[in-house]
């Protein structure tokens, strides 16, 4: 594939994927707004496919628009699953891309094509008819076909010379009801102070594609009884303004010379208002064009790896200068840190990108899912613009697919269990990420039948995986649907319940040092929470020192920490110690690494790290401080050593281990069992 | 391969270097720069053979112990030993690693032509990771295949080794 397909392929997905989105808003809110989005994402990919002569895909796209066309000119947009089948033509056009050229000579294609075609053409000769019929009623009309732009509004007062009986049959009520007809009139009446059937002045607001002269024409029979003073107060209609309505309450209230005033404040205020949202229009689009930019990912990358240099250099600076006693230089460090801290967090911002990336398949795969499975199903999305790195996005899609798949399939009961259960017909899936700390938090949650503890235990025991006699909390049940081979659906359906997922879900999702929790009740739903950090590449970490070795410790798994002699872990064997007065398990990080160039000191730091399934104390040396950890890969050949996530380069050119101490802890708690066994 | 067939013609450089007083040598083109022993940081509960990560101008490279790989005694550490950093293509992953040798000597331009097949004499060293023998006078020297010797699957393979040992 040449450079141009790759540009062409790139922003063509694009379209599509807006396109699709606006389609499935439509079907929420039958908004014809949706439809002109997808209309517009629909051409600009037809114009893009003609430019680089893909002209079968640029077709296609072309008779999609007239499907579009027809529901937009309400033809075709009452048609049973006419948003379906058009998400299916898009799904196709998709195909075409992606399949070779082979692909347009399948059957399965001219079957569509033809379809589509056959769409296409009513639309095309409804539309005809429609136009024919409205040029028709336009000349019995005998209006001049005159753009909508041209419609002004006056402001009428009449004077009758003598008061008129409102109850009576004066002509110019006739003449008001024949206005009413062809404009929009609003009528103010005043009454006579001394005889209320009396009628002792009108003020009429008119708006509507006449003139001036067409206004005083119709009151020219009742010249003599009725003196009219007709203004035009705005080229445009007022009746559409905010605020409008509001004056017109005004204008009754004040003597009647000074409403033609008020009206023309008030239509002059409007003008400002409506030259700065012009102008505000204008420079948004201004900005919009130099607020977008396509950059491939890898120019990113190369950013980011940069930025991390640097901030690993400045270390060194900042290292170098404390030490030289020269003031200046001192300061010019300063300097840098604070640029380099301010680029990095620049940077950084570039590779986030908000949730909603994803959530647009969400919606139509939960929307395809319910369909094909009989179910009603609210997809709530929440959270959307919450930004995550965007390689954490491309890990989690695939396991968020795979999750709302199961909330519908095995989550969401059928419309009549619902009803049964005297739950709402249409299941809610919510999907709802946020921020939480220093990591995004991603919550399913699903208003079904929730996990049965039961039937997770008894298939977890036919499979081998746990016995009858153990005792599991529920936490610990729920944990064995993430052991590869484990399902609990009694039919395989084509939708989920293939026996793989949840365990490639936890597996993905703790690639990018994620996690993954269930809470769930039966009958009521089920909640899975996801964790992950909001970017890997830099963390904030604390710096430790046992024996010659400098680890760093994620600080956010952080609690405490407290000085231990050593002496006092020599004696114990039970692997436990006590801080604050509480025993907690402990890893003396020495004797695990087994560390022993220099002697052991006296006293010792513990740090109190939270991990996943528990917390530990970690006994170290000696802890330095905070430090800004650029994570740089440990390469392959250390992959048995999994307890170190990676490492990092410190100021003086040395390097720091990154601990992972989930790992760590994991694996403390095997060699324990075995020690045990 | 195609590749080789046509480069026969062709001198090729090969970087030659000392171990335990033996001369190898290894293609050039796989080796990105030759640099002194840095401070190295051991990664705990790693094998004898991977000495440790070093900084590379900001990277952080592994580096494995040459003459354990060859069943030879660990290196002790003096300012003639070398580190000689390589990059290898496994997986379609660019792999860059640094090989602790005794001594680096030289770079030889040689006629790929006058390689000779492994002799199939019993050796002290481990014949498989050898591609062929160089004459330089009256010297041979080891050419080392070095896709195979650094290999992830080796290192594994030497690691099972080692615990088997460990064991007996």
């Amino acid at each position: 594939m040449s450079k141009h397909d790759e540009v062409f392929r790139e922003e063509a997905l694009e379209q599509l994927e807006i396109a699709e989105q606006a389609l499935l808003s439509f079907e929420r809110s039958f908004d014809l707004q949706d439809i002109e989005e997808a209309f517009r994402s629909l051409h600009t990919f037809k114009g893009a496919a003609h430019i680089f002569s893909f002209k079968e895909l640029g077709d296609f796209a072309h008779l999609i628009e007239y499907v579009l066309d027809g529901i937009r000119n309400k033809v075709i947009h009452n048609e049973p699953g006419i948003t379906t089948k058009t998400l299916n033509y898009l799904d196709h056009l998709r195909k075409m891309m992606n399949e070779s050229d082979q692909f347009t000579k399948t059957k399965k294609h001219k079957q569509i094509l033809e379809e589509v075609n056959e769409i296409a053409n009513h639309v095309i000769k409804t539309l005809k008819q429609n136009n024919q019929e409205k040029e028709e009623a336009l000349l019995e009309a005998d209006i001049d076909q005159e753009d909508q732009e041209n419609i002004s509004t006056y402001y009428a007062s009449l004077n009758p010379t003598e008061p008129i009986d409102s109850g009576s049959f004066h002509p110019i009520f006739q003449i008001f009801e024949e206005l009413a007809d062809k404009t929009t009139l609003e009528i103010v009446e005043e009454r006579d102070k001394n005889n209320e059937a009396l009628i002792s002045r009108w003020d009429l607001y008119i708006s509507g594609q006449i003139t001036k002269e067409d206004i005083s024409a119709e009151f020219l029979f009742i010249e003599d009884e009725v003196t009219t003073s007709i203004h035009k107060v705005a080229n445009f209609d007022l009746f559409k303004e905010m605020g409008f309505d509001e004056l017109l309450k005004v204008l009754k209230k004040i003597p009647s010379e000074q409403k033609l005033e008020e009206i023309t404040q008030y239509v002059s205020s409007l003008k400002d208002t409506l030259d700065t949202e012009e102008s505000k229009q204008n420079t948004d689009k201004k900005q919009k064009k130099n607020s977008s930019l396509r950059v491939s990912s890898e120019k990113i990358d190369d950013l980011m790896n940069l930025v991390s240099e640097l901030v690993t250099d400045q270390a060194s600076l900042h290292l170098l200068a404390s030490q030289s006693n020269n003031s200046q230089l001192e300061a010019l460090a300063e300097n840098i840190h604070r640029h380099i801290q301010q680029l990095r967090d620049i940077s950084f911002d570039m590779t986030l990108v908000p949730v909603e990336r994803m959530t647009g398949k969400f919606h139509r795969m939960v929307r395809d899912c319910a369909l094909a499975m009989d179910k009603e199903v609210d997809f709530i999305v929440k959270g959307e613009k919450t930004e995550l790195d965007k390689t954490f996005i491309e890990t989690l899609s695939d396991p968020i697919m795979h999750m709302l798949r199961n909330c519908v399939d095995h989550g969401i009961e059928t419309p009549e269990e619902r009803i049964e259960k005297g739950k709402p017909v249409k299941g809610t899936i919510t999907f709802d990420a946020f921020y939480s700390g220093t990591k995004v938090q991603i919550d399913i949650i699903d208003d079904g039948k929730g996990l049965s503890i039961p039937a997770i235990k008894n298939k977890a025991i036919e499979k081998g995986l746990i016995t009858a006699e153990e005792a599991l909390t529920d936490q610990e049940v729920f944990q064995l649907i993430f052991i590869p081979g484990f399902s609990t659906a009694q039919n395989v359906t084509d939708v989920s319940g293939r026996g793989v997922g949840m365990d490639v879900v936890k597996k993905n999702i703790e690639s990018i040092h994620g996690s993954i929790d269930i809470h769930s009740k039966e009958g009521q739903g089920t909640t899975f929470t996801i964790k992950v950090p909001l970017t890997l590449s830099i963390i904030d970490g604390l710096l430790v020192k046992a024996d010659d070795t400098h680890f760093i410790v994620p600080l956010a798994m952080v609690h405490k920490c407290y000085e231990v002699p050593y002496n006092l872990l020599a004696n114990n064997v039970s692997k436990w110690i006590t801080v604050d007065n509480e025993p907690h398990p402990f890893i003396n990080i020495r004797k695990e690494m087994t560390l022993n160039t220099t002697p052991v000191p006296i006293k010792g730091m513990g740090i109190n790290i939270q991990g996943r399934e528990r917390s530990i104390i970690l006994i170290v040396d000696e802890i330095i401080g905070n430090y800004q950890t650029v994570l740089k890969p440990i390469s392959d050949y250390y992959k048995d050593q999994d307890f170190i996530s990676g490492a990092t380069i410190l100021g003086d050119g040395s390097i720091a281990l990154v601990l992972d101490i989930n790992k760590l802890i994991e694996q403390e708690k095997l060699t324990n069992m075995i020690d045990e066994q | 391969m195609n590749n080789e067939a046509t480069a026969t013609k062709q001198m090729k450089a090969y970087l030659t270097f000392k171990l335990n007083h033996e001369v190898f040598a290894l293609g050039v083109d796989k080796v990105v720069e030759i640099m002194e022993v840095p401070r190295v940081t051991k990664v705990p509960k790693a094998p004898d053979y991977m000495k440790g990560v070093i900084n590379l101008r900001g990277q952080v490279l592994p580096v494995i112990d040459t003459r354990i790989k060859f069943g030879l005694t660990p290196i002790e550490l003096t300012k003639d030993h070398c580190i000689i950093v390589i990059n290898m293509i496994i997986d379609e992953k660019t792999m860059y690693f640094g090989a602790l040798v005794d001594q680096v000597l030289e770079v030889l331009e040689m006629d790929e032509e006058t390689m000779l097949p492994t002799p199939n004499v019993n050796s002290k060293y481990d014949m498989r990771f050898i591609q062929g023998l160089l004459k330089e006078g009256d010297d041979f020297v080891m050419v080392l295949d070095i896709d195979h010797t650094f290999s992830i699957e080796e290192i594994e393979a030497i690691k099972e080794n080692n615990q088997e040992q460990q064991r007996d």
